[in-house]
Order: C-alpha cells, then sequence, then structure tokens
C-alpha cells in the first residue's frame, strides 16, 4: 500500500513543470525565487535580453514571471512581486511563441504565388510574418488590457500604478483604432471587444491562407500590412501614458521558439528571425524584448530584415547566459544552484502536500564523504581482507609497507590512493627502497594531490570489487545536475521511485539507504541519454558520439592504475582550429555546439598549463552520463588534450574511440612553457 | 459522418464498377507501396502517378543508399508488370507551396475526377495535405483513399523513424493562431519521437491528452504501443479508461466518433497523429471538419526496412459526388 500510494505521490514526476508554466497560480507556487540574482534580474530591466541556457536549465521558468497574468498571481497573493524584484521598476508584459501561433510557417506558402505579384518579391513573405506579429502581439496586448480592466487585475494595476479610470476612459481604444501603422484597418471599431473581433479576423485569415484554404491573401489585408515594430511602439507609448507621471511603464514583450524557425521552416526560417532580430534593432524606448534559446542556438543570424546590419550585443541587447549563474565554477562560494535546487524540492514537496522542513529534500539524500562511499566496497563482514587487492601490480616489499602503515582497518580509498601514488613513482624509476623511505610520510594523503585523485580512485575501487560505484547524498545530487534543474529534478524523481519500489518512505527513513539512492540515480543515468536519443536537431547522433565516447573515457581511467591523469575526462581543443572553417571542424564545432545546447556536454572554462598562442576549449559528458559510463562527476584540472582531426574521427568516424594519453594521437602542443614552470626546470 | 470502408475490391465493385479513376501514391522501399497499383490497373485506370519522396540529405541515420537501392526494385518491378507510371521526386520536408505544385502538375489528378489515393508510403505530412486539397477543391468528386497492411512479419524491430524535427503543424493544418485548446489527443504508434516538444508547447493542456490506440495489433505489437505511451513520461493519473481508447487499426470511422465525442461540439482539441495511417487518415477528416490543428514530430530519417511484405488493402470513400464523408448524414431507418 505505502509503495503505490508513494509513487503517485512523487513530488518530483513533473519535470516539465519548472520549463513551461502557464497556469499562474501553480507558477507561483512552485517558483523559486532563489534563481533571481544578479545577472537574471537584468530580465526584468527595461532593456533587451536574450537568455541562454542548455535544455532544462529553466530559461522559460524565468521569462514566464515577466507576464502580465503571472506576475498578477504573485502580486494578488503576496501584495509584492517575489522579494529579489524588489527594486525593479514595474511593468507589463506580454508573450508570443512563434511555433505555436504559426509564425514560422510564412514563406512555405508564397504571398506572391498565385498573384499578380512578382514570384521573386520574396520580400512579401517576411512582410506578411511582420504584420501577423503585430497584430498577434496587439490581441495579447489588448487581453492584458482587458484583464488591467477586470477584478481580478486590481493588485497588478495597484503595482504598476494605474488608475481604472485611465483605462476605461473611452479615448484608450480611439487611440488604439486610429494609429497610423493600421492604415484605418481598425477604424471602424469603437470598444475593445471590436477592436478584439476585428484582430482575431485578421490572424484568421492570415492562417486560412497558410493552411491553403484560401487562394490568395485579401486585397484589403495587403493595402493595410503595418511595418514590423510601429504599431508595438504605440502599445507601448500607450501603456507607459497611462502610468504614473513620474516614472516610465515599460512594456515587455517574451518571443519564445526564435531558435526553432530555421528548424520549421528551411528556406525562410533566417528571414522570419531577421523580422524578430528587426524588432531588438530598433531600440524602442518603450518596448523591450525578451528572447529565451539553447546556448548555442543564438547568434547564427543577427542580420536585420531588409538590411546587412547586425544587432549588437551590449549595444542593442544583453545577453545573460544561465549557465554562468547556475554552474559550479572553481571557487563555489556564491554558487546559487545548491540553493535554487533545494527551494524547488522543498515548493514541491509543499505542492504535493508534504510537510516539513525547508531542509528535506537534503535530510533525505544525506552527507556524502568519499570515506563514508569507500566504506561501502570490499565491506564483507567476515573477512575484509580483500581489499588489499587494491595494492595489485605493487612489490610485496611495497605492499606490506602500506598495510603496516594504514593498519588492517584502513579505507579502501587510502588504500588505493597509497597505490596509485606508488605506481606513479615507479614509473618515474625511483627504486622499491627510496619508496619504502617516501612512504613515512604518507605522501598520498597530501591534500591536492589527494583531491584531485578521490573520484577516480572510488571509480577503480568498485571496479575491483566487480560492482558499479554507488551514488548517493545531497552533494553528490548536486554536482550530477550539472546546475540544470530538470536533471536535479529527474534525479530526486527517479530516487523516489527507487525508494517507493523497495516500500521505503522517502521521507521517514532518513537518510535514504545509499543503494536504493544509487538505484535511481543509475535509472536518472540512463533515462538522461536516452531522452537524447529522440530530441531534434540529430539528437540520435549524439546518442551514437556519447555512447561510445563514454565507455572510452571509462576504460582509459580504469586502466590508469597510477591515477597520472586525473583530469582525463574531458578533451580540450584548439579554439583556432575549432574555427577554422572548413567541413571537419565546422561539422565537429557543430555536434558539440549542439551537445551542449541539450545538456548532453558541459563546456567549462580552461586555463590551459601550458602557452600556445591560441586559446583552447573544454568539455566534459554532462554530470548526470557519469553514473551509466562510470567516470566522474567532479571536474579536476587538465582535460585530455587532443587534435581535431581526432575528434572529428572520434564523432563521424566507424572505429573505436580510442581516449586519453595511452594512444598516439594526443595533442602535445609545441608551445612555450609558463614562466612557473620554467622556473621549476631552471632550478633543475 | 458516414464513410464507406471495405477491403479494395468490395469497393471497387461496389462502387467504382467501370468507371475510369487515376491513382495517386508513392513509390518508396516498402514491398507495400505496389500493391495498389498492382491490384487496380486496369483499361479503366486512366493514370498512375507515384511520388518517390526522398529524406533530407542531413538525416540520421543516413539510409539513403539502400533506400534508392529498394526504391529502384520497387520500380523496376511495376515496369516488369508492364504497369505505366510517372512519377514526380519531391523531398521530404516539401513546403506547402511545393506540396500544392503535386496536383497542379499532376497528371492523374487531371484526367479523371475519381482518385484513388494511396496512402500506403505516404508520410503523413503528404497525405493529409493532399487529402485536405482534394477534399476542398470541387474538381475532385470522388476519393477514395487506400491503405495496404504489412505482411504477417508486419514492422521492422529496431526504430522505424528517427531524427525527429521540432513539433509542427501537419502542412494546412495548423490550429488558429488564437486558440485554447480543451485537450490534446495523441493516436499512439510505435515510435514516439519528440513528441515530448509537443508536449511541452502544449502544457497547459497536458492535464487533458488522450490517447487513442490501435487494437487488436498482437502481443508484441500492444508491448511496443505501450512502450511507446511509457516513453512519454506521462503522470500516473494521465492513465485511466477515460484518456484512452483502443480501436482498431483500421476503423478511420470509430476514430472520428471518438474524436467527435471528446470533443462534444468545442472544435477545441488539438491532435497529434503518431499511430497508424488510417488513425491518421480519421484525425485528417476531423480536422478538416472542425477547423482544429494537427501536429507532429517529423522523422528526417525512415528505416528502410520500415516493413516487411504485404497484407489486405483497405478502402475508403472519404468523397464521393462532391460530397465529403464527414457531412453525410447517418439515416436511421
Amino acid at each position: 500500500m505505502t509503495k503505490n500510494k508513494e509513487r503517485i505521490r512523487n513530488p518530483f514526476r513533473e519535470l516539465l513543470t519548472t520549463e513551461l508554466l502557464e497556469d499562474p497560480v501553480l507558477y507561483r507556487r512552485m517558483f523559486s525565487e532563489s534563481i533571481l540574482v544578479g545577472e537574471s534580474l537584468q530580465v526584468f530591466r527595461p532593456v533587451n535580453v536574450v537568455l541562454l541556457g542548455q535544455q532544462g536549465a529553466g530559461k522559460s521558468m524565468i521569462l514566464n514571471l515577466a507576464l502580465y497574468h503571472v506576475i498578477s498571481a504573485w502580486i494578488s497573493k503576496n501584495n509584492k512581486p517575489p522579494t529579489p524584484l524588489d527594486h525593479i521598476e514595474p511593468f507589463f508584459g506580454i508573450s508570443i511563441n512563434l511555433a505555436r501561433v504559426g509564425f514560422h510557417i510564412f514563406g512555405r506558402r508564397s504571398i506572391s504565388k498565385g498573384t499578380l505579384f512578382d514570384f521573386s518579391d520574396s520580400g512579401r513573405d517576411p512582410a506578411a510574418a511582420a504584420d501577423f506579429l503585430n497584430h498577434f502581439l496587439f490581441y495579447e496586448f489588448l487581453n492584458g488590457i482587458r484583464f488591467l480592466l477586470s477584478d481580478e487585475g486590481v493588485s497588478l494595476r495597484d503595482w504598476m500604478g494605474v488608475s481604472s479610470k485611465q483605462l476605461v476612459d473611452r479615448s484608450l481604444v480611439e487611440r488604439m483604432s486610429s494609429w497610423e501603422s493600421w492604415y484605418d484597418y481598425y477604424s471602424d471599431c469603437h470598444s475593445l471587444d471590436s477592436l478584439m473581433t476585428k484582430c482575431k479576423e485578421r490572424l484568421s485569415v492570415w492562417r486560412r491562407f497558410l493552411n491553403t484554404n484560401l487562394t490568395e491573401v485579401p486585397s484589403d489585408i495587403l493595402e493595410t500590412q503595418s511595418e514590423i515594430g510601429l504599431p508595438l511602439h504605440e502599445m507601448g507609448k500607450l501603456i507607459d501614458s497611462i502610468g504614473p507621471k513620474n516614472r516610465r511603464l515599460p512594456l515587455f514583450v517574451v518571443v519564445d521558439q526564435y531558435e526553432a524557425l530555421p528548424e520549421l521552416n528551411l528556406t525562410h526560417g533566417t528571414k522570419l528571425q531577421r523580422v524578430v532580430n528587426t524588432l531588438i534593432k530598433a531600440r524602442d524606448p518603450y518596448v523591450f524584448y525578451k528572447l529565451g534559446a539553447r546556448t548555442y542556438d543564438w547568434g547564427t543570424e543577427l542580420r536585420v530584415w531588409g538590411a546587412e546590419s547586425r544587432i549588437e550585443v551590449q549595444r542593442d541587447y544583453v545577453i545573460i547566459n544561465l549557465t554562468d549563474v547556475l554552474m559550479r565554477r572553481e571557487d563555489s562560494s556564491g554558487w546559487v544552484f545548491p540553493e535554487l535546487a533545494r527551494d524547488v524540492a522543498y515548493k514541491r514537496m509543499l505542492k504535493e502536500g508534504y510537510r516539513g522542513e525547508k531542509n528535506k529534500i537534503k535530510d533525505m539524500l544525506g552527507p556524502w564523504f568519499p570515506n563514508r562511499e569507500a566504506a561501502l566496497y570490499f565491506n564483507e563482514e567476515k573477512d575484509n581482507s580483500r581489499k588489499w587487492i587494491l595494492l595489485r601490480g605493487l612489490a610485496d616489499t611495497l605492499r606490506i609497507r602500506v598495510r603496516e602503515l594504514c593498519g588492517d582497518e584502513a579505507s579502501p580509498i587510502d588504500i588505493r590512493l597509497a597505490g596509485a601514488w606508488l605506481l606513479q613513482r615507479l614509473q618515474k624509476g625511483v627504486a622499491v627502497p627510496t619508496l619504502v623511505k617516501e612512504l613515512e610520510d604518507f605522501p598520498w594523503r597530501k591534500r591536492w594531490w589527494k583531491k584531485e585523485r578521490v573520484e577516480v580512485a572510488l571509480l577503480q575501487i568498485a571496479s575491483y570489487d566487480n560492482q558499479k560505484r554507488i551514488y548517493f547524498g545531497w552533494d553528490t545530487v548536486i554536482y550530477l545536475s550539472g546546475g540544470n534543474i530538470t536533471a536535479f529534478l529527474l534525479l530526486c524523481s527517479e530516487i523516489w521511485d527507487a525508494a517507493a519500489k523497495r516500500d521505503v518512505d522517502p521521507l521517514r527513513a532518513l537518510p535514504l539507504e545509499a543503494g536504493i539512492q544509487s538505484n535511481g540515480i543509475n535509472r536518472a543515468s540512463e533515462t538522461w541519454s536516452l531522452r537524447d536519443r529522440n530530441e531534434i536537431s540529430a539528437g540520435r547522433k549524439r546518442y551514437e558520439v556519447i555512447t561510445r565516447l563514454g565507455p572510452s573515457i571509462h576504460d582509459s581511467l580504469i586502466g590508469d592504475a597510477a591515477i597520472s591523469n586525473p583530469g582525463h575526462t574531458g578533451f580540450s581543443i584548439r579554439e583556432s582550429d575549432l574555427l577554422k572553417g572548413d567541413e571537419k571542424s565546422a561539422a565537429v564545432e557543430q555536434l558539440i555546439s549542439k551537445a551542449v545546447s541539450y545538456a548532453m556536454f558541459e563546456e567549462r572554462s580552461h586555463h590551459p598549463k601550458v602557452r600556445e598562442g591560441t586559446k583552447r576549449r573544454k568539455w566534459y559528458l554532462h554530470p548526470l552520463l557519469s553514473p551509466q559510463f562510470q567516470i566522474p562527476h567532479k571536474r579536476v584540472k587538465e582535460p585530455f588534450y587532443v587534435q581535431l582531426d581526432v575528434v572529428y574521427d572520434w564523432f563521424f568516424g566507424q572505429k573505436r574511440i580510442d581516449f586519453g594519453p595511452r594512444h598516439k594521437h594526443r595533442d602535445v602542443p609545441n608551445t612555450v612553457q609558463t614562466p612557473k614552470r620554467k622556473r621549476k626546470l631552471t632550478s633543475k | 459522418m458516414r464513410l464507406p470502408a471495405g477491403s479494395l475490391k468490395q469497393i471497387q465493385t461496389q462502387f467504382l464498377g467501370d468507371a475510369p479513376f487515376s491513382v495517386l501514391g508513392c513509390v518508396s522501399f516498402e514491398e507495400r507501396c505496389r500493391a495498389v497499383p498492382e491490384l487496380v490497373y486496369s483499361p479503366n485506370c486512366l493514370a498512375i502517378e507515384l511520388l518517390e519522396i526522398h529524406d533530407p540529405t542531413d538525416a540520421y541515420p543516413d539510409y539513403s543508399v539502400e533506400a534508392q537501392r529498394k526504391i529502384t526494385r520497387n520500380r523496376q518491378r511495376l515496369k516488369r508488370a508492364k504497369i505505366p507510371f510517372t512519377t514526380q521526386v519531391m523531398g521530404l520536408l516539401a513546403t506547402e507551396d511545393e506540396l500544392m505544385d503535386i496536383l497542379d502538375s499532376s497528371k492523374a489528378t487531371r484526367v479523371t475526377s475519381t482518385i484513388l489515393l494511396d496512402i500506403t508510403s505516404l508520410p503523413k505530412r503528404y497525405f493529409c495535405f493532399l487529402l485536405k486539397r482534394m477534399m476542398l477543391l470541387e474538381s475532385y468528386r470522388n476519393i477514395i483513399v487506400t491503405y495496404t497492411v504489412p505482411g504477417p512479419h508486419g514492422y521492422a524491430h529496431g526504430p522505424l523513424a528517427e531524427d525527429p524535427q521540432p513539433s509542427d503543424n501537419l502542412p494546412g493544418y495548423a490550429a488558429p493562431a488564437i486558440y485554447k485548446p480543451k485537450a490534446l489527443v495523441i493516436s499512439v504508434g510505435f515510435e514516439s519521437l519528440s513528441i515530448k516538444s509537443l508536449l511541452e508547447m502544449y502544457i497547459d493542456t497536458k492535464r487533458e491528452t488522450k490517447f487513442i490506440l490501435p487494437f487488436p495489433p498482437g502481443g508484441g505489437a500492444t508491448r511496443r504501443v505501450w512502450d511507446t505511451l511509457r516513453r512519454m513520461d506521462l503522470q500516473p493519473e494521465d492513465i485511466n479508461r477515460d484518456n484512452i481508447e483502443s480501436v482498431a487499426s483500421w476503423d478511420v470511422e470509430e476514430v472520428f466518433k471518438t474524436l467527435t465525442h471528446w470533443d462534444g461540439g468545442s472544435k477545441s482539441l488539438v491532435l497529434a497523429p503518431f499511430g497508424p495511417k488510417p488513425h491518421s487518415l480519421a484525425m485528417a477528416l476531423f480536422a478538416l471538419k472542425n477547423n482544429v490543428g494537427m501536429y507532429y514530430t517529423q522523422p528526417k530519417s525512415y528505416n528502410p526496412d520500415y516493413s516487411r511484405g504485404r497484407g489486405p488493402t483497405w478502402a475508403y470513400i472519404v468523397k464521393w459526388d462532391g460530397v465529403p464523408c464527414y457531412d453525410r448524414q447517418v439515416r436511421v431507418p
């Protein structure tokens, strides 16, 4: 009975809810203010913003807060917007989902074809699309005005500083219907309802034409086509005019699915993007556009419509990269993601009716320490001497000495690190008697040497014990999430299910048994890779690459018993090679970019140990893929340096991927050593 | 709705008789694509036009060589059987303009007002569009849709289609721009493709997602269909008897009736045809009648071993004497 009840009430199951919430009340209950820090607050300032992030990073969650009905739900309940917005000036936000409203169809059915217009007049299709966009957003705007007039909109009105008197003013409708940019299309409309009806009719005509129900666009529509952005400027001015005299009241327009246009319309998709770019380029003082895009899907088409000029970052818009906000840097202080994850989990539990402390999720997963994990391997009750096989490959003298120094109760992690340290020294040609002496100082326990090797050592211990690594603990789950809130929820959901399957109440057996957590985490890892298999933009190809690359990295690490290269869980390529622009570099660059966008790869900043006159970029498999392939999820400096040609062969060749320095394709830079290294060499 | 349907032979006997007709279909890598031309070719058959449709060049996996080999083999076999036909070579992701051109330049659709539209191997984005144009245009008086099921060995065990595009309306079937859908209805088949992107787009209707399952397709196939459902990551509460209807995979009329029942006259469903072709046909007819949208995540790569052999051929009279089947009333005696 417990099993079914708890499984049905899994608070983390609905992963999508964080991404797209169109139910304002539910949104308010689920949204975590923790994500609104520093850069991400820019979304709510009067500036054009492009919000970048991996799939599932929470872009839509943030952008949706700009919408009038969403922020209104918040204000109605709490009398104010989320706390981080305390110092943000009020705004009025409307939105358009370009794919859902069919903006992408323009051009696939040509306006010119079948009419008297010149067939080659390809400018007519973007012009028509621009008109559709203007009128659709006008309909949304009118809906917003109607909302402000309703009882439901009182709180929003108060927050915006708009009086109902100004809104019911008949002249408001007259003003809107007489905007010059409409070319008298709405001249016979004298009420909000009639404006909306006429607007809907126009949108319906466009739709019927695109659906091929009409042979051509009626002349009254063609003759009153509005220019891109002009009506929006009027809408922005109108909102500003009904706001308080002493401050601006900006209009925000959230544009969704911009990045899908070229995929949905192969011939005209980028032209349609240029229509949207034109809105940004206008730098309208009243209207500000907010776009969300996957990490590398922005920037391929920056030209405006009808001209070669481009929209420029910082001048026309700002970029906010959620990855920068949410991903852990080397210095973890100020890392937002753990707090965001904890808060999101708490809110989901509340929604599902679970009561408890805010830290319940942390209590459920418990702490993680290397020794605690290591103790789970080689833990046979009767005889724990089997763990000494972790010293295999070493001479008896060394093995005996390590055993004497560490004692019979030594942790497997201590034994494996000692073994790795010895193997490293042996590879450097140090004699056994010298090593016996060096062991006295327990050099494998030195902080930095140990820290960089713990992850690989744990994997090797699990492997020597003929089992998979056991994953558990709050920190582990946070690391595995890779700064992606959807990945975090998937992990929590699968752990919850794994507990329920064993008839364990996840919130009572605190912390949850490591084995249960590990089952859930492994399942989440598998789901994460399979999730991409059916994704758009060649997900199947990425899946195929990842399922060859992952095992290869694993083999390389397990085979490196001396743990000489603990950072070789990722690879690094020279940026100049990537930007060559030839067929190979373009193919590699595209696959990597998409893999980052779809959260299959993780890109991290790279400061190489050697100076070689060019920048480098490095990539790892997304941390959540680590359990599936049994590779470390924590990042250590110095990835595997590799040539672009080799990566091309990995991705597009048919052969087995040989990862790591044991293979001949390592990219040994012909470089200048860093000064520090130089000094060391000189002193020798 | 009144949709006379049956085996092709029955329909030929009862409706076509000696009247002239032509065939519009597809020559593909599937053996069953030849079934209708081979069955109906006779002096009354004035023209056969077969579309040859190629996956885009960036499709992955790239099956183009194997697919072309099988297409060529099917063409040769039709020629060997002395069945004259013309072809138009098309790209899978043809635009609305290009799809409209098919009918304009097709001989088959000009020489007679009775068309057999063979949807057996036509991709959904093609046959739904062609169906719509022919249903709307008065010059097409009689339209019979035909569909040949695979042979006893059914479909390939691996993926049938891969590399999906983002969720998009099928050409000609975009929902109105101002539209609050009541429910999303998914016809379930062997592939979920990127259906999650569709669920994301209609997240606000996700609570009202309904499913049409093909029945009874045999033990193994049932498992595949339920696997597809599982891959959609649905909430447990989404799976209940009110939300799922099992309909025989050939029964177009029953699917239409189910949609009508679920819609309740609101004309506010969103349809996602991921299931068998006859179910997609029913959805297309419902969409035409009620002006609702049909959405799909078009795969770019089709497995050239998609189906094996050929089974019976069904026929559906979707338009007769200029009257669409959905405008014909059932008279109760």
